[in-house]
Protein backbone atom coordinates (compact mmCIF):
# COMPACT_ATOMS: atom_id res chain seq x y z
CA UNK A 1 0.00 0.00 0.00
CA UNK A 2 1.00 3.45 -0.39
CA UNK A 3 0.16 7.10 1.24
CA UNK A 4 -0.68 9.93 -0.77
CA UNK A 5 -0.59 13.38 0.86
CA UNK A 6 -3.17 15.61 -0.85
CA UNK A 7 -2.43 19.73 -0.75
CA UNK A 8 -4.88 20.19 2.25
CA UNK A 9 -3.15 17.71 4.34
CA UNK A 10 -5.22 14.35 3.76
CA UNK A 11 -4.18 11.29 3.63
CA UNK A 12 -5.45 8.50 1.17
CA UNK A 13 -4.16 5.01 1.58
CA UNK A 14 -4.33 3.44 -1.68
CA UNK A 15 -3.00 -0.05 -3.38
CA UNK A 16 0.56 0.70 -4.98
CA UNK A 17 -0.42 -1.10 -8.47
CA UNK A 18 -3.13 2.07 -8.33
CA UNK A 19 -0.88 4.52 -7.63
CA UNK A 20 1.34 3.46 -10.14
CA UNK A 21 -1.36 4.66 -12.69
CA UNK A 22 0.53 7.70 -12.42
CA UNK A 23 3.76 7.84 -13.73
CA UNK A 24 5.10 10.46 -11.80
CA UNK A 25 4.04 8.81 -7.91
CA UNK A 26 5.67 5.44 -10.02
CA UNK A 27 8.85 7.97 -10.40
CA UNK A 28 8.67 8.92 -7.51
CA UNK A 29 8.30 5.30 -5.54
CA UNK A 30 11.43 4.02 -7.88
CA UNK A 31 13.66 7.11 -6.77
CA UNK A 32 12.45 6.73 -2.93
CA UNK A 33 12.28 2.96 -2.66
CA UNK A 34 10.41 0.97 0.33
CA UNK A 35 8.90 3.76 2.65
CA UNK A 36 6.02 4.55 4.71
CA UNK A 37 6.40 8.16 4.27
CA UNK A 38 3.33 9.74 2.63
CA UNK A 39 3.77 11.20 -0.60
CA UNK A 40 3.09 14.77 -0.57
CA UNK A 41 0.95 15.96 -3.69
CA UNK A 42 0.74 19.99 -3.38
CA UNK A 43 -0.94 20.73 -6.34
CA UNK A 44 -3.90 18.41 -5.98
CA UNK A 45 -6.60 19.15 -3.43
CA UNK A 46 -8.38 15.93 -1.65
CA UNK A 47 -11.86 16.76 -3.02
CA UNK A 48 -9.48 16.03 -6.62
CA UNK A 49 -7.21 13.17 -5.66
CA UNK A 50 -10.34 11.25 -4.19
CA UNK A 51 -12.03 11.53 -8.17
CA UNK A 52 -8.38 10.62 -9.23
CA UNK A 53 -8.21 7.39 -7.17
CA UNK A 54 -11.55 6.57 -7.60
CA UNK A 55 -10.59 6.47 -11.58
CA UNK A 56 -7.31 5.10 -11.06
CA UNK A 57 -8.97 2.25 -9.07
CA UNK A 58 -11.93 1.71 -12.12
CA UNK A 59 -8.71 1.72 -14.06
CA UNK A 60 -6.09 -0.79 -12.35
CA UNK A 61 -6.29 -3.76 -14.81
CA UNK A 62 -6.37 -1.40 -18.26
CA UNK A 63 -2.84 -1.72 -20.45
CA UNK A 64 -0.36 1.07 -19.38
CA UNK A 65 0.43 1.49 -23.23
CA UNK A 66 -2.54 3.06 -25.04
CA UNK A 67 -0.25 3.02 -28.75
CA UNK A 68 -2.82 1.02 -30.87
CA UNK A 69 -5.36 4.30 -29.70
CA UNK A 70 -3.24 6.53 -31.32
CA UNK A 71 -3.47 4.62 -34.84
CA UNK A 72 -7.15 4.21 -34.59
CA UNK A 73 -8.79 7.52 -35.31
CA UNK A 74 -12.35 6.26 -34.84
CA UNK A 75 -11.87 5.38 -31.25
CA UNK A 76 -10.22 8.71 -30.75
CA UNK A 77 -13.32 11.11 -29.98
CA UNK A 78 -15.27 7.88 -28.31
CA UNK A 79 -15.67 7.95 -24.04
CA UNK A 80 -16.29 4.75 -22.40
CA UNK A 81 -19.42 4.72 -20.88
CA UNK A 82 -18.14 4.77 -17.00
CA UNK A 83 -15.79 7.53 -18.08
CA UNK A 84 -18.75 9.82 -19.33
CA UNK A 85 -20.47 9.55 -15.76
CA UNK A 86 -17.33 10.03 -14.26
CA UNK A 87 -16.90 13.54 -15.81
CA UNK A 88 -19.94 14.37 -15.57
CA UNK A 89 -18.90 17.31 -12.56
CA UNK A 90 -18.93 21.12 -12.98
CA UNK A 91 -16.63 22.66 -14.98
CA UNK A 92 -14.72 23.76 -12.33
CA UNK A 93 -14.28 19.93 -11.07
CA UNK A 94 -13.46 19.09 -14.83
CA UNK A 95 -10.68 21.64 -14.92
CA UNK A 96 -9.01 20.40 -12.13
CA UNK A 97 -9.28 16.62 -12.75
CA UNK A 98 -7.72 17.75 -16.28
CA UNK A 99 -4.85 19.89 -14.30
CA UNK A 100 -4.18 17.10 -11.38
CA UNK A 101 -4.27 14.34 -14.61
CA UNK A 102 -1.80 16.63 -16.29
CA UNK A 103 0.74 16.88 -13.00
CA UNK A 104 0.19 13.29 -11.93
CA UNK A 105 0.84 11.96 -15.50
CA UNK A 106 -1.77 10.12 -16.42
CA UNK A 107 -2.53 10.23 -19.70
CA UNK A 108 -5.57 8.62 -20.32
CA UNK A 109 -7.15 10.47 -17.77
CA UNK A 110 -6.33 13.83 -19.31
CA UNK A 111 -7.22 12.61 -22.83
CA UNK A 112 -10.41 11.57 -21.35
CA UNK A 113 -10.93 15.00 -20.18
CA UNK A 114 -9.40 17.07 -22.92
CA UNK A 115 -12.01 14.57 -24.70
CA UNK A 116 -14.97 15.96 -22.34
CA UNK A 117 -13.90 19.53 -22.88
CA UNK A 118 -13.98 19.05 -26.75
CA UNK A 119 -17.63 17.49 -26.84
CA UNK A 120 -18.65 21.08 -24.86
CA UNK A 121 -17.16 22.62 -27.74
CA UNK A 122 -18.75 20.72 -30.61
CA UNK A 123 -21.45 22.49 -32.34
CA UNK A 124 -21.21 25.47 -30.46
CA UNK A 125 -20.52 29.27 -32.07
CA UNK A 126 -17.62 31.27 -31.11
CA UNK A 127 -20.20 33.18 -28.90
CA UNK A 128 -21.18 29.96 -27.24
CA UNK A 129 -18.43 28.81 -26.76
CA UNK A 130 -17.07 32.20 -25.07
CA UNK A 131 -20.36 31.66 -22.78
CA UNK A 132 -19.56 28.31 -22.46
CA UNK A 133 -16.08 28.68 -20.98
CA UNK A 134 -16.21 32.42 -19.93
CA UNK A 135 -14.05 33.24 -22.65
CA UNK A 136 -13.77 37.57 -23.03
CA UNK A 137 -13.59 38.16 -27.27
CA UNK A 138 -10.55 40.32 -27.32
CA UNK A 139 -10.88 40.86 -31.00
CA UNK A 140 -11.46 45.02 -32.22
CA UNK A 141 -13.84 44.88 -34.95
CA UNK A 142 -11.27 45.94 -37.34
CA UNK A 143 -9.43 42.76 -36.96
CA UNK A 144 -12.30 40.37 -37.20
CA UNK A 145 -13.64 42.15 -40.38
CA UNK A 146 -9.94 42.08 -42.11
CA UNK A 147 -8.26 39.09 -40.29
CA UNK A 148 -5.03 40.80 -40.00
CA UNK A 149 -3.16 37.76 -38.71
CA UNK A 150 -0.37 37.25 -40.65
CA UNK A 151 1.13 34.42 -42.07
CA UNK A 152 4.62 35.19 -41.51
CA UNK A 153 3.88 35.98 -38.10
CA UNK A 154 2.73 32.24 -37.23
CA UNK A 155 5.84 30.88 -39.27
CA UNK A 156 7.89 32.94 -37.32
CA UNK A 157 5.73 31.80 -33.81
CA UNK A 158 6.03 27.80 -35.54
CA UNK A 159 9.82 28.66 -35.80
CA UNK A 160 10.44 29.40 -31.92
CA UNK B 1 -11.69 29.17 -10.13
CA UNK B 2 -9.85 27.50 -12.96
CA UNK B 3 -10.98 28.69 -16.53
CA UNK B 4 -10.51 27.08 -20.01
CA UNK B 5 -7.84 30.41 -20.33
CA UNK B 6 -5.75 29.56 -17.89
CA UNK B 7 -4.84 25.92 -18.84
CA UNK B 8 -1.05 25.51 -19.99
CA UNK B 9 -0.69 25.57 -23.41
CA UNK B 10 0.28 21.72 -23.68
CA UNK B 11 -3.31 21.24 -22.56
CA UNK B 12 -4.57 22.74 -25.09
CA UNK B 13 -3.11 21.40 -28.22
CA UNK B 14 -4.30 18.29 -26.25
CA UNK B 15 -7.53 18.94 -26.36
CA UNK B 16 -7.58 20.34 -29.76
CA UNK B 17 -6.62 17.04 -31.42
CA UNK B 18 -10.10 16.16 -30.02
CA UNK B 19 -11.75 18.71 -31.47
CA UNK B 20 -13.13 18.34 -35.22
CA UNK B 21 -12.49 20.11 -38.19
CA UNK B 22 -15.88 22.33 -38.20
CA UNK B 23 -15.59 23.27 -34.57
CA UNK B 24 -12.09 24.43 -35.06
CA UNK B 25 -13.35 27.13 -37.91
CA UNK B 26 -15.78 28.45 -34.85
CA UNK B 27 -12.98 27.77 -32.10
CA UNK B 28 -10.44 30.12 -34.03
CA UNK B 29 -12.97 33.26 -33.82
CA UNK B 30 -12.92 33.10 -30.38
CA UNK B 31 -10.30 35.15 -29.35
CA UNK B 32 -6.72 36.27 -30.46
CA UNK B 33 -5.21 33.28 -27.83
CA UNK B 34 -7.49 30.61 -29.41
CA UNK B 35 -6.99 31.91 -32.61
CA UNK B 36 -3.03 31.54 -32.10
CA UNK B 37 -3.06 28.06 -31.00
CA UNK B 38 -5.90 26.72 -33.63
CA UNK B 39 -3.90 28.26 -36.63
CA UNK B 40 -0.53 26.71 -35.44
CA UNK B 41 -2.73 23.17 -34.88
CA UNK B 42 -4.14 23.24 -38.29
CA UNK B 43 -0.89 24.36 -39.63
CA UNK B 44 1.36 21.20 -38.06
CA UNK B 45 -1.94 19.20 -38.42
CA UNK B 46 -1.76 19.74 -42.55
CA UNK B 47 2.04 19.20 -42.26
CA UNK B 48 2.19 16.47 -40.55
CA UNK B 49 -0.33 14.59 -42.82
CA UNK B 50 1.88 15.86 -46.12
CA UNK B 51 4.91 14.23 -44.33
CA UNK B 52 3.67 11.48 -43.53
CA UNK B 53 2.62 11.20 -47.48
CA UNK B 54 -0.98 12.74 -47.90
CA UNK B 55 -0.91 15.24 -50.60
CA UNK B 56 -2.31 16.69 -53.84
CA UNK B 57 -0.79 16.10 -57.58
CA UNK B 58 -1.70 18.05 -60.28
CA UNK B 59 -1.00 16.01 -64.19
CA UNK B 60 -1.36 18.58 -67.11
CA UNK B 61 -1.75 16.66 -70.11
CA UNK B 62 -0.89 18.26 -73.12
CA UNK B 63 -2.42 16.94 -76.74
CA UNK B 64 -2.60 18.15 -80.49
CA UNK B 65 -5.21 16.59 -81.96
CA UNK B 66 -5.32 18.49 -85.53
CA UNK B 67 -4.96 16.28 -88.18
CA UNK B 68 -1.22 17.33 -89.31
CA UNK B 69 0.31 17.35 -85.97
CA UNK B 70 3.93 16.52 -85.38
CA UNK B 71 2.28 14.35 -82.48
CA UNK B 72 5.37 13.80 -80.79
CA UNK B 73 6.23 17.13 -79.40
CA UNK B 74 3.01 17.75 -78.20
CA UNK B 75 1.53 14.95 -76.66
CA UNK B 76 3.69 16.18 -73.35
CA UNK B 77 2.79 15.70 -69.30
CA UNK B 78 3.93 17.88 -66.78
CA UNK B 79 3.30 16.32 -63.00
CA UNK B 80 3.44 18.59 -59.96
CA UNK B 81 3.21 18.09 -56.57
CA UNK B 82 1.39 20.38 -53.88
CA UNK B 83 3.85 22.19 -51.28
CA UNK B 84 1.83 23.83 -48.76
CA UNK B 85 2.31 27.65 -48.79
CA UNK B 86 -0.70 28.86 -45.59
CA UNK B 87 -3.51 28.16 -44.18
CA UNK B 88 -5.84 31.35 -44.24
CA UNK B 89 -6.63 32.20 -40.92
CA UNK B 90 -10.39 33.46 -41.39
CA UNK B 91 -11.37 30.82 -43.75
CA UNK B 92 -8.77 27.87 -42.50
CA UNK B 93 -8.46 27.20 -45.98
CA UNK B 94 -5.02 25.54 -47.70
CA UNK B 95 -3.08 27.31 -49.64
CA UNK B 96 -1.01 25.04 -51.94
CA UNK B 97 2.45 26.35 -54.45
CA UNK B 98 2.12 23.74 -57.18
CA UNK B 99 5.84 22.59 -58.09
CA UNK B 100 7.66 20.05 -60.81
CA UNK B 101 7.50 16.87 -59.55
CA UNK B 102 10.33 14.90 -59.84
CA UNK B 103 11.01 12.47 -63.13
CA UNK B 104 9.47 8.50 -61.82
CA UNK B 105 9.10 9.92 -58.40
CA UNK B 106 5.64 11.83 -56.89
CA UNK B 107 8.46 14.18 -55.06
CA UNK B 108 8.67 18.19 -55.74
CA UNK B 109 11.62 19.17 -57.49
CA UNK B 110 11.89 22.37 -55.72
CA UNK B 111 10.17 24.39 -52.86
CA UNK B 112 10.85 27.92 -53.18
CA UNK B 113 9.16 29.42 -56.49
CA UNK B 114 5.68 30.42 -56.12
CA UNK B 115 4.14 28.75 -59.17
CA UNK B 116 5.02 26.84 -62.51
CA UNK B 117 4.95 27.66 -65.83
CA UNK B 118 4.63 25.80 -68.93
CA UNK B 119 5.50 27.68 -72.29
CA UNK B 120 4.08 26.25 -75.59
CA UNK B 121 5.72 27.48 -78.71
CA UNK B 122 3.04 25.86 -80.61
CA UNK B 123 -0.46 25.73 -79.47
CA UNK B 124 -1.82 22.65 -78.27
CA UNK B 125 -5.09 21.87 -79.34
CA UNK B 126 -6.32 20.86 -75.96
CA UNK B 127 -4.57 20.97 -72.15
CA UNK B 128 -5.81 18.93 -69.46
CA UNK B 129 -5.65 19.14 -65.60
CA UNK B 130 -6.14 16.58 -63.67
CA UNK B 131 -6.28 16.66 -60.19
CA UNK B 132 -5.75 13.84 -57.50
CA UNK B 133 -5.42 13.65 -53.64
CA UNK B 134 -2.56 11.14 -53.48
CA UNK B 135 -1.07 9.01 -50.84
CA UNK B 136 2.69 8.29 -50.86
CA UNK B 137 4.77 5.95 -48.95
CA UNK B 138 6.92 8.46 -47.59
CA UNK B 139 9.90 6.95 -47.94
CA UNK B 140 9.61 6.24 -51.42
CA UNK B 141 7.71 8.63 -52.92
CA UNK B 142 5.54 6.26 -54.79
CA UNK B 143 2.01 6.54 -55.28
CA UNK B 144 0.25 4.08 -52.64
CA UNK B 145 -3.49 5.83 -53.14
CA UNK B 146 -4.72 7.98 -55.69
CA UNK B 147 -8.13 9.40 -55.38
CA UNK B 148 -8.76 11.34 -58.75
CA UNK B 149 -10.64 14.74 -58.73
CA UNK B 150 -12.62 16.48 -61.31
CA UNK B 151 -10.42 17.32 -64.74
CA UNK B 152 -10.26 21.23 -65.99
CA UNK B 153 -10.14 21.00 -70.05
CA UNK B 154 -8.63 24.09 -71.27
CA UNK B 155 -8.48 24.91 -75.60
CA UNK B 156 -5.56 27.22 -75.78
CA UNK B 157 -6.49 27.64 -79.54
CA UNK B 158 -9.96 29.42 -77.88
CA UNK B 159 -7.24 31.90 -76.74
CA UNK B 160 -7.05 34.10 -80.23
CA UNK B 161 -10.94 34.11 -80.34
CA UNK B 162 -11.60 35.48 -76.69
CA UNK B 163 -8.70 37.44 -75.75
CA UNK B 164 -5.61 39.91 -76.78
CA UNK B 165 -2.37 39.16 -75.35
CA UNK B 166 -1.60 39.08 -71.57
CA UNK B 167 -5.65 40.51 -70.73
CA UNK B 168 -6.46 37.09 -69.24
CA UNK B 169 -7.92 36.46 -65.90
CA UNK B 170 -6.69 34.34 -63.28
CA UNK B 171 -8.96 31.26 -63.20
CA UNK B 172 -10.57 29.41 -60.32
CA UNK B 173 -11.82 25.63 -61.32
CA UNK B 174 -13.56 23.56 -58.79
CA UNK B 175 -11.93 20.02 -58.91
CA UNK B 176 -14.13 18.51 -56.28
CA UNK B 177 -17.32 17.38 -56.92
CA UNK B 178 -20.27 18.45 -55.90
CA UNK B 179 -21.68 19.32 -53.08
CA UNK B 180 -18.45 20.15 -51.85
CA UNK B 181 -17.02 22.45 -54.68
CA UNK B 182 -14.37 23.40 -51.90
CA UNK B 183 -11.13 22.08 -53.60
CA UNK B 184 -10.08 24.46 -56.91
CA UNK B 185 -7.18 24.87 -58.89
CA UNK B 186 -5.85 28.39 -59.42
CA UNK B 187 -3.99 29.41 -63.13
CA UNK B 188 -3.92 31.76 -65.65
CA UNK B 189 -3.67 30.99 -69.70
CA UNK B 190 -2.63 33.82 -72.07
CA UNK B 191 -0.75 34.09 -75.11
CA UNK B 192 2.03 36.14 -74.03
CA UNK B 193 4.65 38.13 -75.95
CA UNK B 194 8.49 37.22 -75.76
CA UNK B 195 9.58 40.05 -74.21
CA UNK B 196 7.24 39.60 -71.00
CA UNK B 197 8.13 35.68 -71.41
CA UNK B 198 11.84 36.32 -71.10
CA UNK B 199 11.49 37.68 -67.22
CA UNK B 200 10.11 34.15 -66.20
CA UNK B 201 12.66 32.66 -64.09
CA UNK B 202 14.48 29.62 -65.47
CA UNK B 203 13.68 26.78 -63.22
CA UNK B 204 9.76 28.09 -62.79
CA UNK B 205 9.44 26.97 -66.64
CA UNK B 206 8.46 24.42 -68.42
CA UNK B 207 9.32 24.94 -72.33
CA UNK B 208 7.11 22.06 -73.67
CA UNK B 209 8.17 22.78 -77.33
CA UNK B 210 10.84 23.57 -79.66
CA UNK B 211 10.57 27.75 -80.39
CA UNK B 212 11.96 26.35 -84.02
CA UNK B 213 8.06 25.38 -84.50
CA UNK B 214 6.36 28.21 -82.83
CA UNK B 215 3.61 29.77 -84.69
CA UNK B 216 1.04 32.66 -83.68
CA UNK B 217 3.69 35.41 -84.55
CA UNK B 218 6.11 33.78 -81.76
CA UNK B 219 3.45 34.62 -78.99
CA UNK B 220 3.53 31.55 -77.15
CA UNK B 221 0.95 30.16 -74.89
CA UNK B 222 1.74 30.24 -71.50
CA UNK B 223 -0.29 28.82 -68.70
CA UNK B 224 0.90 29.61 -65.74
CA UNK B 225 -0.38 26.91 -62.50
CA UNK B 226 -0.60 29.55 -59.85
CA UNK B 227 -2.16 27.65 -56.51
CA UNK B 228 -4.19 24.75 -55.55
CA UNK B 229 -6.98 25.74 -52.86
CA UNK B 230 -9.22 23.82 -50.35
CA UNK B 231 -10.38 23.96 -47.36
CA UNK B 232 -9.33 22.09 -44.22
CA UNK B 233 -12.35 20.18 -43.88
CA UNK B 234 -12.23 18.81 -47.43
CA UNK B 235 -8.20 17.77 -47.02
CA UNK B 236 -9.16 16.11 -43.63
CA UNK B 237 -11.97 14.12 -44.84
CA UNK B 238 -10.25 13.06 -47.88
CA UNK B 239 -7.46 11.43 -45.69
CA UNK B 240 -9.97 9.74 -43.71
CA UNK B 241 -11.46 8.25 -46.99
CA UNK B 242 -8.08 6.88 -47.43
CA UNK B 243 -7.49 5.49 -44.67
CA UNK B 244 -11.19 3.69 -44.74
CA UNK B 245 -10.32 2.26 -48.40
CA UNK B 246 -6.69 0.70 -47.68
CA UNK B 247 -6.20 -2.06 -45.43
CA UNK B 248 -3.69 -2.11 -42.48
CA UNK B 249 -0.72 -3.13 -43.85
CA UNK B 250 -0.96 -0.19 -46.93
CA UNK B 251 -1.72 2.16 -43.87
CA UNK B 252 1.18 1.19 -41.52
CA UNK B 253 3.53 2.12 -44.74
CA UNK B 254 2.29 5.50 -45.16
CA UNK B 255 1.52 5.97 -40.91
CA UNK B 256 -1.70 8.56 -41.08
CA UNK B 257 -1.71 10.35 -38.56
Amino acid sequence: MVQLLSSDNETFTVDKQVAERSILIKNMLEDVGESDAPIPLPNVTAKILKKVIDWCEHHRGDPVSQQEEINDRKRLTEIDEWDQKFMEVDQETLFEIILAANYLDIKPLLDIGCKTVANMIKGKSPEEIRRTFNIVNDFTPEVRQFGIISHCYFLAMLST
Amino acid sequence: MYSLEEFPVEILYNTLQYVNTSDLAALIQVNRRWESIVYEVCYKRVQNLMAAGWTVMVDVDIHDTRENASNDAMNDNLMLMTVLDKVEPKTLNLVFNLHEALLYSAKSLQEDTNNSIAVFHDTPSEITISTSFIGLNSAQHRINYSSQLEAIDLYPQQLDQELGSDTVKLTRSNVSTPPARDASVEYKLTRSSRESISGIPEQNAKWLTDSSKSDNDGQPVVLRLEKFICSLKWFLFNVDSAIMSLDYSQVDQISIW
